[in-house]
């Protein structure tokens, strides 16, 4: 009986630990990411991030390559073609 | 010359404690005012004026209350759960001493939190005394626990932490008594000191528990121990008892109040950590944030004193428990009281430890909160110390061994000078001085009287405006200046660009590298930074 119950013990504590390091370790580093992505702190970084890039890009003199334009050109062309058909 | 040698040895002892006695007396004033206090205060206070209006002590209810609404803000939210066995003594002095002025008033709560270890001390010198019978090896473990820098520089001003280690320690001091001789007297103290232990932090929770396990070990290797369950009952009877009677969070409503504090123990502290040069949620810091924190910031000797001890022990108990059916004695883990008592230490440690990692609320300034671990860190080099002695390892190089140990004691020593007055921001040299900074500096905010005293004694204006950059609400050591010095002070809150100086302890509640919270106009240039042994304490910048 008293094996029995050492065991158990035992068992209990091992069984303890392995759900922390695996399970709970891994449930941890998901919410830390999911927590800091969506931290007020992060979304004021990502705000001000796309801020900047919105502002270096009015800045450039071309912003879409010439062969990338005409592309999107014959693109948009086709799609209003198809719509008002 | 014989004689007065075995004399010397003899009150070796008292000659230690009274050195250390004139130290701390000496010393305690050069210490910063933690960020804690004001709370601490204002809890004795609010305790001391309830006490004193249930038992009718008028006129100490009126001076307490008025004490309590002069009290400004606080950085946590305001809690009168905590444990009042530092906090109303403390109160108590203030208000029938008429200490009136705050710079007076946090000095003599440094001087209480310091007699506070003291006592503690000497309880450890008597653990060690009752398990190891040898002065020497009770004389070097209390000289270990002093000589951790972090534990030192916290002596002075940690009214939660450093109070607790000494309520940890007696409680097991009346443990092992309780274990060489099981009468009521030695009960009720175990009790009573267990009760104050959780009152004074919730960990101490954990002493009943462990004590009810070994007994439930007990009785599966001995049926008979069943008929002792009174004394387990009374035990627990009293414990309760002494747990409702000395905390008065508790008296009117023991359960839910009880509850209460258990499930809400997460809304102390700061949100955020620093911790390897990242910032994280308090209640999200990774599983090995406890374990690296001890192992940078102890010093070296008592870490590899501690594993060797406490390898020991654990293949000790371990050998026990895969021989178990083989096993002769009376009980299955312990065949002696000295043996029950280190499978005491071993199982709280195992499960404070396995606790602190995994299930603690949360993790923050450093490992303040755990700093009764070193307890156990001391112990077990004590326990190392002793086997090394007596089964004369290495015989042939012991004279090396013990000069080895004596040049590691004197790095501690030299630490502790450097240090001064910021022991408490102490690391070891398992780590860079570029990596120091990848960790929280100056969190109890111990710098911002002393960079208030510099700048009040080296400018001369008038006028000077400062402002705080970073998490720290400097304004409050402003009281503890001069009159001439205070009026001279004003803070800016709002625009920053207006101060003459800003100070910054480098603690901040937001991730800075994402958040323009802490960001300094260019105009602001380091005037000053504060660094000891690598790490930074503080800085300030002036306006160009």
């Amino acid at each position: 009986m008293k094996i029995f119950v050492y065991k158990s013990l035992i068992v209990f504590f091992l069984v303890f630990l392995a759900f922390h390091l695996t399970f709970n370790y891994a449930l941890r580093s998901l919410e830390r990411k999911l927590v800091n992505f969506t931290s007020k702190g992060n979304i004021e970084f990502l705000k001000e991030e796309l801020r900047n890039q919105l502002e270096e890009a009015v800045e450039k003199e071309e912003l879409i390559k010439k062969s990338d334009a005409l592309l999107l050109r014959k693109f948009l062309d086709k799609v209003k073609k198809e719509i008002y058909k | 010359m014989k004689t007065i040698t075995i004399k010397f040895l003899d009150y070796c002892h008292y000659i230690f404690f009274i050195i250390f006695s004139i130290i701390g007396f000496y010393i305690y004033k050069d210490y910063g005012f933690n960020i804690d206090e004001t709370f601490t205060r204002k809890s004795g206070l609010y305790w001391l004026s309830y006490l004193a209006d249930i038992f009718g002590f008028d006129q100490i209810y009126e001076i307490s209350l008025g004490k309590i609404n002069s009290s400004d803000d606080f950085t946590i939210p305001w809690s009168n759960a905590y444990g009042i066995i530092f906090d109303v003594p403390a109160a108590a002095i203030e208000v029938l001493f008429s200490i009136n002025e705050p710079l007076k008033i946090y000095e003599m709560r440094h001087m209480l939190t310091f007699v506070y270890f003291l006592v503690g001390l000497i309880f450890l010198f008597k653990i060690l005394i009752n398990r190891f019978k040898s002065k020497f090896l009770s004389l070097l473990g209390c000289l270990l626990l002093i000589l951790t820098p972090r534990v030192f520089g916290e002596i002075f001003h940690n009214n939660k932490d450093i109070i607790f280690l000494a309520v940890f320690i007696i409680t097991i001091y009346f443990y092992f008594k309780l274990v060489d001789n099981e009468n009521y007297i030695n009960l009720i103290f175990f009790s009573l000191f267990s009760a104050i232990a959780t009152s004074t932090r919730i960990f101490g929770i954990i002493i009943p528990v462990v004590y009810v396990f070994l007994y439930f070990l007990s009785v599966i290797s001995q049926k008979k121990d069943l008929k002792n369950i009174k004394f387990l009952i009374l035990y627990l009877f009293l414990y309760l008892s002494f747990l409702v009677i000395h905390w008065p969070y508790l008296w009117e409503n023991p359960i839910d109040n009880f509850l209460d504090y258990i499930f809400n123990l997460d809304v102390f502290g700061p949100n955020t950590v620093y911790f390897l040069g990242k910032f994280y949620k308090t209640s999200l810091v990774p599983f090995s944030y406890l374990p690296i924190w001890i192992l940078i910031s102890t010093p070296i000797l008592n870490t590899a004193l501690f594993i060797f001890g406490f390898y020991s022990t654990t293949k000790f108990f371990l050998k026990r428990l895969f021989l178990i059916d083989k096993i002769k004695s009376k009980y299955d883990f312990w065949t002696n009281n000295n043996e029950k008592k280190d499978f005491f230490i071993l199982v709280l440690f195992i499960v404070y430890l396995v606790a602190s990692i995994f299930l603690s609320p949360k993790q923050y300034n450093g490992w303040r909160i755990f700093y009764f671990l070193n307890f156990f860190i001391i112990f077990y080099s004590i326990f190392f110390v002793e086997r090394f002695i007596k089964y004369n390892f290495f015989k042939k190089y012991f004279n090396s061994i013990v000069c080895i140990l004596v040049f590691l004691l004197t790095i501690n020593i030299y630490k502790i000078f450097i240090y001064h007055p910021y022991q408490s921001y102490y690391f070891n040299d398992l780590i860079s001085k570029s990596m120091k900074n990848k960790f929280e500096g100056d969190y109890s905010g111990l710098s911002g009287i002393e960079f208030l005293r510099e700048i009040t004694s080296k400018d001369k204006n008038l006028n000077i405006k400062i402002a705080v950059n970073s998490w720290y609400p400097l304004w409050r050591m402003q009281e503890l200046l001069p009159q001439s010095d205070k009026k001279r002070i004003e803070f800016v809150f709002e625009k920053k660009i207006n101060a003459n100086y800003i100070y910054s302890n480098k603690i901040y509640d937001v991730d800075i590298r994402k958040s323009k919270k802490y960001e300094l106009d260019p105009s602001f240039k380091i005037y000053k930074r504060y660094i000891v042994d690598g790490v930074t304490i503080y800085e300030i910048y002036k306006k160009d």
